[in-house]
């Protein structure tokens, strides 16, 4: 066992520390009140990303080929506490970095790489993810999403719904099933936002402004090429996707940022001497770095090239825990705080804290995968 | 990082595994509430394994991980004192070792079979010998051996100064997480097992998903609260990241003592089931260095002072 940072890893934090007090402006945390998939936060993330990817902290762990500097794993995801650390600066772009990116590299024809790589990689490209669907939203495998072959194109049918960033997206990583049931017979398209017969509606949420939206093909002609690996197959490039997705989200750097940040105020109001308040704000530190712990066993097994496996259930569950800790005692001991702008991050900590639970795969989802292979219970 | 078992250690956990195979070949189960299993105790010191703390290939998170693999067994013995502690701060205290922590007239956990007793005040940090005349057991109400000391103040006389208080009370600290958690994970073992063979309604109890989800929240506290030790075993570690594991462990027992006993049902309400050896050890350890609320508030004023 050995809990230390190497020089070069530490290196590497201080590096993206001093890139964020260059670059990242005075207003970020103002912009950030508006939410992850707020309309300015998105344009915001085009500014920024751009930066990054200059700076070569946009995709640092991809290949050197792809605009990447061959970072390790832990390299990749020290990148992400720090982005968390400040409230995620990267807005959208953080999934086409962490898995669309890679997914595409992966499994992606020489064409498609060539089309949405390069764009990627330069910060400039904002995606969604077109997975859930009215009726299949933890069942994903239940899709219902139709893609009809016509000549060389794809006739898409259907709808999608809480889908992120939808409103500004100029691509989205859309799932429609060409044939078949549950897990067969699904495919993945790589299509324009724009392309004719897609309708997108914003849905009113608590997760703040324009993060959740309805989406609606009627019609879409897609061509063929736009097919990402082959036709009915994706189940096994979702895991994969998915995989890649689980890592990206330190969510308990941004809890333990805002935990701070109310100790500080509950300081300086004179409530800190409470007892029972240095017990709650104990108990939530403690939350976060549990969660954090876990998440560390998981990312190191991934930087030793081992197959994903329960462990990513049990640390998102203590993930959950965190964020629920954090968010609950900002709630009990400083309420007058989410109705006034002194701590800029905490609304947006509460609005992806009441999601932690429940997007990319529920709670107890992550429950019954750790029941069944963590603690190979039997299964019903 | 390198958050895994290395070889060395893995060599280690094999000697203690076959120790503890030994042990649980001779465990008779139904006496009463406390118990101490001498040979495995003596097994464990001549195996060499309790000294892993002092060894640089070893260190601290490797004394804290025997504490766990050794907890996790229903037979009992004086191990987290011993190898997280004694290496450090008195190598030259026999053992088994005691842990006094408050008032010198209080019941100790493990005294009546101690030879040894490490106490820990405000004051400092000292150790003293004892031997059976020195001490007056305690009715167990733990599954721990307990007593007290008969005339406290002679003993403290004798007690001989450890040179780093500060460092022996956070070993001391670290010693109870771990044993919290190797507790705790043993007790998931055993309703792990039961849930898997007991059927009900035609179907094994671990099918049923409300029993499911709350294992499996058990196993994602214990998981994180054992890393958490390790950590603090760990070269570089600090004061806080000995208090987080202590407050990490010592938070997680009520829920998951009553989910161990729920699941078990009637049968884990006797004695004749070794559950009782995991959860009242639980019970007694989470109120260690003043319980879970004092750990958090420690933590709290490490952190932000
Ligand atoms: C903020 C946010 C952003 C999102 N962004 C996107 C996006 O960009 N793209 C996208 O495709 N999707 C997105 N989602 C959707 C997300 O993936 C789904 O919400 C999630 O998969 C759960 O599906 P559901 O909401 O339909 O809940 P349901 O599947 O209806 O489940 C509701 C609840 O029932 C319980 N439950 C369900 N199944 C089980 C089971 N087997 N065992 C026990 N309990 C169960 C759980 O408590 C669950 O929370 C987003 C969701 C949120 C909250």
């Amino acid at each position: 066992m050995n809990f230390e940072w190497t020089t070069r890893e530490q290196a590497f934090r201080d590096e993206i520390r001093s890139f964020l007090a260059r670059e990242l402006p005075p207003d970020w945390e103002t912009i950030a009140r508006h939410g992850p998939g707020s309309k300015q936060q998105t344009e915001f993330s085009r500014i920024f990303c751009a930066k990054l990817a200059e700076a070569g902290l946009l995709v640092p762990h991809w290949p050197k080929e792809q605009g990447g500097r061959g970072s390790s794993v832990w390299e990749h995801f020290i990148l992400g506490e720090e982005m968390w650390a400040v409230g995620e600066p990267r807005g959208p772009q953080y999934m086409n970095v962490n898995w669309i990116g890679p997914t595409i590299l992966r499994f992606g024809t020489d064409e498609q790489k060539a089309r949405y790589i390069p764009e990627i990689a330069a910060g400039n490209a904002v995606w969604c993810q077109g997975f859930s669907e009215p009726s299949a939203g933890s069942d994903l495998a239940s899709l219902r999403t139709r893609a009809d072959r016509d000549g060389d194109d794809f006739i898409i049918s259907g709808s999608k719904v809480w889908t992120s960033y939808a409103g500004l997206a100029q691509h989205c990583f859309l799932l429609a099933r060409t044939s078949g049931n549950r897990k067969e017979g699904i495919c993945i398209f790589l299509i324009s936002m724009q392309t004719p017969g897609i309708n997108v509606r914003p849905i009113p949420a608590l997760v703040g402004n324009g993060d959740l939206h309805e989406v609606f093909f009627q019609d879409v002609r897609v061509p063929a090429s736009h097919m990402l690996g082959e036709e009915g197959k994706a189940w096994s490039l979702i895991t994969y996707a998915l995989a890649n997705e689980r890592i990206g989200l330190p969510r308990y750097q941004l809890s333990t940022r805002v935990l701070g940040e109310v100790v500080g105020q509950l300081k300086a109001n004179g409530s800190w001497s409470d007892d029972v308040i240095k017990f709650r704000a104990g108990q939530a530190l403690a939350a976060c770095e549990a969660a954090r712990m876990l998440v560390y066993r998981v990312v190191d097994q991934r930087s030793r090239g081992l197959p994903p496996n329960a462990e990513s259930s049990l640390a998102r569950v203590a993930i959950v825990e965190a964020d629920h800790a954090v968010a609950n005692f900002a709630l009990d001991f400083l309420p007058e705080a989410f109705s006034s702008h002194v701590l800029p991050l905490l609304k947006p900590h509460h609005e992806r804290a009441i999601a932690a639970g429940i997007a990319s795969g529920a709670a107890e989802i992550q429950l019954g995968i750790v029941a069944s292979d963590y603690l190979n219970l039997p299964r019903s | 990082m390198f958050l895994d078992i290395s070889d060395d250690q893995d060599a280690l956990l094999t000697t203690v595994s076959a120790v503890l195979a030994r042990a649980r070949s001779r465990l008779v189960l139904g006496g009463g509430k406390a118990s101490f299993d001498l040979e495995l105790d003596g097994d464990l010191e001549k195996g060499g394994v309790l000294d892993a703390a002092s060894y640089p290939e070893f260190g601290v998170s490797t004394a804290a991980l025997v504490v766990h693999e050794v907890c996790r067994s229903a037979s009992i013995a004086e191990v987290a004192a011993s190898a997280v502690i004694r290496p450090l701060i008195c190598p030259e205290a026999p053992r088994p070792l005691a842990v006094l922590t408050g008032d010198p007239t209080q019941a100790i956990r493990f005294l009546p079979v101690a030879r040894a007793v490490l106490v820990l005040s405000e004051a400092g940090a000292s150790w003293f010998p004892v031997t059976a005349d020195d001490v007056e057991m305690v009715e167990a109400y733990f599954a721990y051996p307990v007593g007290r000391l008969r005339d406290p103040d002679r003993c403290l006389s004798r007690a001989l100064t450890v040179t780093d208080p500060g460092l022996a009370r956070r070993l001391a600290q670290l010693a109870v997480a771990a044993e919290i958690t190797g507790v705790l994970q043993g007790g998931l073992d055993s309703v792990t097992a039961h849930v898997t063979d007991r059927r009900q309604f035609g179907r094994p109890l671990g099918t049923f998903q409300s029993v499911q989800h709350r294992l499996a929240a058990c196993a994602s506290k214990i998981a994180a609260a054992k890393w958490l030790a390790f950590k603090a075993g760990g070269a570089g570690a600090t004061h806080t990241d000995v208090v987080t594991a202590l407050a990490s462990a010592q938070t997680i027992v009520d829920a998951i003592v009553y989910d161990l006993h729920q699941f078990l049902g009637a049968m884990g309400l006797t004695l004749e089931h070794p559950l009782y050896r995991w959860t009242y050890r639980a019970k007694l350890l989470k109120s260690e260095f003043g319980g879970a609320s004092r750990s958090h508030r420690e933590l709290a004023e490490l952190t932000w002072p």
